[in-house]
């Protein structure tokens, strides 16, 4: 029963989650600094009945704050990475999805594109909102306490600290389809758009499986995971005024004052359990599987074309063995770590049994394109269960690349 | 003795200085490879567990020195009190070592004690249960059966003397196991009624942080005092070896008691939101705990300030409802659901700190209740002026770091 379960969850987080596939030298980007720039790789969302008609709700609640004592506007992008059926436009993750009696069979074709908005945040100001809601409107009572989904200040009744900033022109939309698999982009600008270079944005993320288990008691169970927005900072003066931001590198015909932010990495390094590896602490049988969701740094929302790249893969295992994987990734990949070699997992290099240890460390390198990286770990327990427990983190960096990673701006 | 300690630990410095290259970063860092790793908070009570990760992202050798400080109270069965249930502050100590981009793993209730018999990860065994295999890292010993503190890893070189190689990351993964709590005779995470471990539904939840990582420079002379930041002084001759602590820790969390934004019923959960704190100047000669007062200040979302304060000494897990914080962190003081919280130490404490969050998201439609946590690495902001200095015994770092046998 539990395998059959642990299949369930797996094969619905696949299907829901995976679709389409100046030290400027040393400086590179961070998740534990603010930044000019941040990304969540992993904004999900998925309604009830989904997971196989469960009563189940997966949900992204993303937080966002302003770390200065000055107001800062925020230029944000969801990229959409769903497939959709060629025939009916439905949002599919198998081709065998897009037949039906009516409309015959089509092609599940990867789809990326974006929905942009603004946010101004007054100083010091944390905001938070779910993916599958957004945030619009004013509290009416413009008083504390504020209902959720709502901005605080209205610049109307009431003000920031420094009696002109406001939540005003803000407004923050709901991902644009359910299910929803993509990512967000915020890029610190000023009032007319323009990127700054202003390090004071910081965020967060949390994946939320909750509902109503399906016991006679009925009893609401939740799992939860949380990790921090990938900040890039912008090189203090560097920023230019034009809508191509050059991340890293040297100068060139697009960048031709250089980097204006920090690199992408030029290697990740992921500290994993092997799948299928036996939780050393439960030590019942109950096991473990990693996904990894990458989103390359380069972007090009005014052509709508994703950015891509080939990421190497180089494994070690505890006994200093090594062994390596290359995988391309298109505008967004969440896969499972044994997945990403061979659709038969069992005979994955990144599988416990193929590896001979627990734990290993994993080296990507990316080749044309730097990506953002996180983890998430899904525990599988031995027994029946109802939601598995998850645990997101997020992965070291190392070097920046030598070439530029660019995001081209509307 | 000490001297010619210090002349080995002087060529490896500049050794390791040549192969380091670069300035020093003035930051902890929790996704780069540093030289001394920080897993502020470690777990082995029973009700949680941690698995250590820690791996060599280099193509040497790397030796550590690692050391436990366990914070919990004198008797873990009853309420902790300075006078009568004071914290043990006990610290036990060990050395590791990896070969070149070694991984490796332990389960703090178990150790790692090595087993030459241990074999690799098969096909054929059923979940692939082989926990000891991998190569000899040394031996890591179990902790005491009630853990609640930390883990300092520093690496050392071949003599023992610390050096700024900066090629040591780790992670921790708590396991919440869901055992009968006899005291409110309830199942830690599902809250069902029992008497015993047997009642509960066989379930577990886990949590995941990355190591603060402490990068060294080249300043390091491997004596047995190391310098976190600051200038020259007569402490620290050759000034900072290693970066600074942070100014300013920067947490974004729940309001307590906010309406929790998933269910369409706002009280359907709740979100419990826990800071767990280190000091980072120690000594582990005179094994006095380091205390730390901390200045903290809160934003709400009206961009409404507060302030409070807590003392720590040497290691805290502190809830935001806890009554030292009156009702600064409650929702209907705050008046939004997330606020931002800027912690500091306060102006005359010699320590800065180091610190973890953990958010306890509970289901709460009538008992029982359902728990599942999540550990978050919070952000830092700037460094120290003055320095924070970890002492340790002389003897620990002469005759070699090999692994403990």
């Amino acid at each position: 029963m539990g395998q059959v379960r642990w299949a369930r969850w797996m094969v619905g987080l696949a299907m829901a989650l995976a679709v389409c596939g100046v030290r400027p030298a040393t400086a590179d980007i961070r998740s534990d600094q603010a930044a000019a720039i941040l990304e969540w790789p992993s904004v999900i969302f998925i309604e009830e009945d989904f997971i196989f008609q469960t009563g189940f709700v997966l949900e992204t609640l993303i937080q966002l704050s302003n770390v200065s004592n000055e107001p800062v506007r925020a230029w944000c992008f969801y990229e959409n990475a769903n497939a959709h059926c060629s025939n009916t436009g439905e949002v599919c993750v198998f081709a065998e999805e897009c037949c039906s009696l009516e409309f015959g069979c089509g092609t599940c074709d990867p789809g990326w594109n974006e929905t942009d908005f603004f946010i101004n945040l007054t100083p010091n100001q944390p905001l938070g909102w779910l993916a599958s809601n957004g945030m619009s409107g004013f509290d009416v009572s413009s008083r504390p306490p504020k209902d959720f989904g709502e901005f605080p200040i209205d610049g109307v009744t009431n003000f920031g600290n420094d009696g002109t900033s406001s939540n005003a022109g803000s407004r923050i939309p709901p991902v644009p389809e359910e299910p929803f698999n993509g990512s967000l982009r915020c890029i610190a600008v000023d009032e007319d758009g323009i990127p700054v270079d202003r390090n004071v944005l910081k965020g967060e993320a949390t994946i939320i499986i909750f509902g109503e288990d399906e016991g006679p008691g009925g009893q609401d169970v939740l799992s939860v995971a949380k990790h921090n927005a990938i900040g890039v900072q912008a090189i203090e003066g560097a920023v230019n005024d034009d809508k191509v931001l050059c991340l890293g590198g040297e100068p060139s015909d697009q960048c031709p004052d250089g980097a204006e932010y920090n690199g992408c990495p030029n290697f990740m390094i992921l500290n994993h359990f092997f799948d299928f590896a036996e939780n050393p602490v439960t030590d019942d049988g109950s096991f473990i599987v990693t996904l990894l969701t990458l989103v390359p740094c380069t972007q090009d929302f005014l052509r709508q074309i994703p950015g891509e790249t080939v990421v190497q893969y180089v494994v070690y295992n505890e006994f200093e063995q090594r062994v390596s994987a290359s995988r391309k990734v298109v505008c967004k990949s969440l896969i499972q770590l044994s997945n990403i070699d061979t659709t038969q997992n069992e005979r994955s290099i990144f599988s416990a049994g193929v590896a001979g240890t627990l734990t290993g460390q994993s080296r990507l390198n990316p080749l044309t394109s730097g990506v953002f990286a996180v983890a998430t770990e899904v525990h599988i327990p031995a027994g029946d269960f109802e939601v598995p427990p998850i645990a997101d983190f997020n992965v070291h960096y190392q070097g920046d690349r030598a070439e530029s990673d660019i995001i081209t701006l509307p | 003795m000490r001297r010619q300690r210090g002349r080995v630990g002087l060529m490896a410095a500049a050794l390791v200085g040549l192969m380091v290259g670069g300035g020093a970063q003035a930051q902890v860092t929790t996704e780069r490879s540093a030289s001394i790793l920080v897993w502020p908070k470690v777990i082995s009570d029973g009700t949680r567990d941690t698995i250590i990760q820690i791996t060599n992202t280099s193509n040497s050798m790397v030796h550590a020195h690692c050391f436990y400080v366990n914070g919990a109270s004198t008797d873990p069965t009853l309420p902790p009190d300075p006078d009568s249930n004071p914290p043990r502050w006990v610290e036990i100590d060990f050395d590791i070592m990896l070969t070149k981009q070694q991984p490796t793993h332990w389960v703090v209730s178990t150790g790692r004690l090595f087993d030459p018999e241990a074999e690799a990860c098969s096909e054929t065994e059923d979940f692939f249960a082989c926990n000891d295999a991998g190569l000899n890292i040394g031996r890591v010993p179990p902790v005491d059966e009630f853990f609640t503190g930390e883990l300092k890893c520093i690496e050392v070189d071949m003599s023992g003397a610390p050096v700024s190689g900066n090629r040591l990351k780790g992670e921790a993964t708590t396991v919440a196991l869901n055992v009968c709590n006899a005291e409110f005779g309830e199942c830690q995470l599902s809250g069902e009624e029992c008497e015993d471990n047997s009642d509960c539904l066989d379930t577990f939840d886990v949590a995941k942080y990355n190591a603060l990582g402490i990068i060294g420079n080249e300043n390091n002379n491997g004596d047995n005092v190391l310098c976190l930041g600051g200038e020259p002084s007569d402490e620290c001759e050759q000034g900072a070896e290693y970066d600074a602590c942070p100014q300013f820790w920067i947490a974004n969390h729940f309001a307590e008691g906010a309406p929790y934004p998933v269910a369409t019923d706002p009280d359907a959960a709740t979100v419990d939101t826990a800071w767990t704190i280190v000091p980072c100047t120690q000594n582990f000669e005179t094994q006095v705990p380091e205390s730390v007062t901390i200045f903290i200040q809160v934003w709400n979302e009206f961009e409404q300030p507060l302030s409070v304060f807590a003392n720590i000494t040497c290691w805290a897990e502190l809830f935001l409802d806890d009554s030292q914080f009156g009702t600064t962190f409650d929702f209907f003081t705050l008046g939004s659901t997330f606020a931002q919280s800027r912690l500091r130490s306060a102006n005359q404490t010699a320590s800065g700190f180091l610190m973890v969050g953990s958010e306890f998201h509970a289901a709460t439609d009538g008992p029982p209740t359902w728990v599942s946590l999540a550990d978050v690495n919070y952000h830092v902001e700037g460094a120290r002026s003055g320095p924070d200095i970890i002492t340790i015994p002389a003897e620990q770092i002469g005759g070699g770091a090999g692994p403990t046998p």
